[in-house]
């Protein structure tokens, strides 16, 4: 991609920062990261809506549950997302990924080293 | 008395073996015959559903890419009926998360950029571990499926 000057960047590139709601776009391009609070805190939505992205998760504006709940119901509050945690993520990904990749079978055996 | 697929199966490979045999697909490692590639696409996949829905004429892939690293990749055909790409690059340090846009452009995101980047990675990892790898995501341990 050639490198673009400001004025044709700002056209082309979202500005992420500004607050958009979900599904409305300025310009070409939706302000995606902008949209997850809307995907997950849903006010008013149908349990369709819900159903549709596969997760049936409620949100109050400050948590979001992941639905698979119960019992293993995962809440992500507002405002304590950690940088570390998201390294710690990032790292468990890669790592059961490679250890799909590589496990000759399915005998047990753990692909989450950090769980044992 | 063989079929006649397994007859041109055996001509073809010279193997005279029962064919139900060696092409029975691998009952308890679904995934292991994918590539990486394979796994990460199926990845975005799920990645490209945490934002709602696709706007009309797009496509996009949100996936971890490595230990270090994720991916938000859109295409989109503009006005003047040229494809656009915007790939985002998004770096995890110890400092922070670095956002790398075309340009180049660098920059930490912060505030509610970051706090949507958490969630999306946390909503991500949920789902990609129950529906792709089958693990308990809190213990990684494999979750028992019928």
């Amino acid at each position: 991609m050639q490198p673009r000057n400001g004025d044709q960047a700002d056209k082309t590139y979202p500005k992420w920062h500004e607050e958009v709601p979900h599904g409305v776009y300025a310009g070409d391009v939706q302000k995606p990261l902008n949209a997850v609070n809307e995907t997950y805190v849903v006010p008013g939505a149908t349990s369709q809506s819900i159903e549709s992205i596969g997760m049936a998760a409620v949100g109050d504006g400050n948590h979001y549950t992941d639905a698979y709940a119960n019992p293993n119901t995962q809440t992500f509050e507002a405002g304590k997302i950690k940088v570390e945690d998201i390294a710690n993520i990032t790292n468990n990904l890669a790592r059961v990924r490679r250890a799909e990749l590589s496990t000759p079978d399915n005998s047990g055996q753990s692909a989450y080293p950090e769980a044992a | 008395m063989p079929s006649i697929l397994s007859q041109a199966l055996s001509l073809l490979t010279g193997d005279e073996s029962d064919p139900s045999q060696w092409l029975k697909l691998p009952k308890k490692r679904l995934l292991k015959k994918l590539t990486e590639r394979e796994l990460i696409n199926l990845e975005a996949e799920i990645g490209a559903t945490l934002f709602g829905t696709v706007p009309k004429g797009h496509r996009r892939e949100f996936f971890c890419l490595d230990e270090t690293a994720w991916i938000w990749h859109e295409e989109w055909v503009d006005e003047h009926h040229k494809l656009q790409t915007l790939t985002t690059r998004y770096e995890v340090q110890q400092a922070g998360i670095l956002k790398v846009q075309p340009g180049p452009r660098y920059t930490y995101i912060e505030g509610e950029e970051l706090e949507n980047f958490g969630l999306a990675v946390n909503l991500y990892y949920e789902r990609v571990m129950r529906e792709i790898y089958h693990r308990d995501p809190d213990t990684g341990e494999p979750i028992a499926t019928n």
